[in-house]
């Protein structure tokens, strides 16, 4: 009995293993997190079935994240996707004394002075959001179907830089994942490398 | 006035083998091994970086975040650049995160490919070079660097640049005559590569390009018979493996360059 008992607690102990490694990957679950945007409103992505969900890491001092907000990209893909009902969340896992780390009030400072246009912006002080995600660049995004599984992960675009010049000539893999699944279609890049800078947990 | 223009004629017309510039956090400087350009002869440049203490710049496959450095050239018609040579990198680690780049002085080694007729007395190479350098926070850079070089007969390299191409190249990865193989698992890279020309003792690896081994998970090595055998994690954001790759190995500051060709399992 002893035995079984401990080959049961094993085998959950395995399988509980390989769903915090479950892998991120297009088609698998997004991992749930629960969270409280800079309003004060309270964020639970499993509860936000049947909409699109994007994810947006970001950090306001890192040139790459400026290089999408000071062209007035981000903002305009933002108002874009949350006009259709999508819900946009941008996370902050700056660690407290870190780049990019700031008080609910500093981040809905930027989100009102920059124009952006985010349901909620998320603080991610422990990093636990981030490293459930593997988060590893500002900016570095992800996009959830309405039943709650990645269907993007990875940059922004396709040009990996810190120059606004070269927004208008990359594939931006927001627009392009929302145009294919909109129209039904398969998502043509549903991974790319993200690039920026690194993720100050 | 007149004089400053007669002054400026003489400066246009002054050879330019060197140019820095200072920017914020690093020294970029653009420099030609050869005082003059020989038609049809190729000739090396080099593209140095001097970061601050504390700061680094880049590989050519960064690592987690960072950003390799971007060279767009403006050569006169009939001219060829090929890819840059990069030294030997450094793993630095932010937190759980990994960058491969530099910290000290590096140079990448350019060589460019005169056409076999030159007409004009002088050359004109530009160079727009793009950059990013880091410490906890990044500063993105950018230089313009333009080269003139006189048309000569014969090569005339520079003994003031020799010191500067010597210590460059010395940075550069052994490239060893040898060919590995590597595959491409559900969830790692299986790398073996040829031991021939690898010292003795631990070895540490760097692949490029990016986006196929995860650079913060650990690669396993092992040594048996004549082969090093590398399982390394596959990078998260994988997506496809190209038919070569660059592995280089490091040891007490010194590197290794063997290519590494795709095999099917």
């Amino acid at each position: 009995m002893k035995a079984l008992l401990h080959l049961g607690l094993g085998l959950a102990l395995l399988m509980l293993a390989s769903l915090s490694q479950a892998a991120l990957k297009p088609g698998a679950p997004a991992p749930d997190f629960t969270a409280m945007d800079t309003q004060g409103n309270p964020v639970q992505l499993s509860q936000l079935r049947g909409q699109y969900v994007v994810l947006e890491w970001t950090n306001d001092q890192c040139p790459f994240v400026r290089k999408h907000y000071d062209s007035g990209n981000m903002q305009a893909l933002q108002k874009t996707y949350t006009s259709k009902g999508y819900r946009w969340y941008s996370i902050i896992s700056s660690a407290p004394g870190k780049q990019g780390h700031v008080s609910a009030e500093q981040a809905n400072g930027l989100t009102a002075s920059r124009n952006a246009a985010p349901t909620g912006v998320i603080r991610d002080e422990d990093g636990s959001i981030g490293r459930a995600y593997d988060a590893r660049t500002t900016p570095h995004i992800f996009i959830i179907d309405p039943a709650g599984k990645l269907v993007y992960m990875g940059g922004i675009d396709s040009i990996p830089s810190a120059e606004q010049a070269d927004i208008a000539r990359a594939t931006n893999y927001v627009k392009a994942t929302f145009d294919a699944v909109e129209a039904g279609q398969p998502v043509v890049t549903p991974v790319s490398q993200p690039y920026g800078c690194s993720v100050k947990y | 006035m007149k004089p400053l223009l007669a002054l400026l004629i003489v400066l246009l017309a002054l050879p330019v083998q060197a140019e820095t510039v200072k920017a914020r956090h690093v020294t970029v400087e653009l420099l030609a091994e050869q005082a003059a350009v020989v038609a049809g002869e190729p000739f090396w440049v080099q593209l140095a970086f001097r970061p601050q203490a504390g700061w680094h710049n880049y590989w050519k496959n960064p690592g987690d975040s960072g950003l390799a450095p971007r060279l767009e050239w403006q050569l006169p018609s009939g001219w060829q650049v090929e890819e840059p040579l990069y030294p030997t990198p450094e793993a630095i680690p932010y937190g759980s995160q990994m960058n491969y780049g530099y910290s000290r002085p590096s140079a990448l080694l350019i060589r460019l490919l005169p056409p076999a007729t030159l007409t004009d007395a002088t050359v004109t190479l530009q160079l727009d070079v793009r950059w990013l350098v880091c410490a906890d926070a990044c500063v993105p850079g950018e230089g313009q660097f333009q080269l003139s070089l006189p048309v000569a007969e014969r090569p005339q390299p520079d003994p003031d640049q020799q010191q500067a191409f010597a210590s460059a190249r010395a940075r550069l990865p052994v490239a060893l005559n040898t060919v590995g193989h590597y595959s491409a698992h559900p969830d790692y890279l299986l790398l073996q590569l040829p031991l021939e020309g690898l010292p003795g003792g631990p070895l540490q690896p760097f692949v490029a390009p990016g986006q196929l081994v995860d650079p913060s998970a650990e690669p396993v090595l092992g040594r048996s018979g004549s082969q090093l055998t590398i399982r390394w994690p596959r990078h998260t954001y994988f997506t496809e493996a190209p038919a070569q790759i660059d592995v280089v190995l490091r040891q007490a500051g010194k590197g290794w360059l063997i290519p590494a060709t795709l095999q099917i399992p």
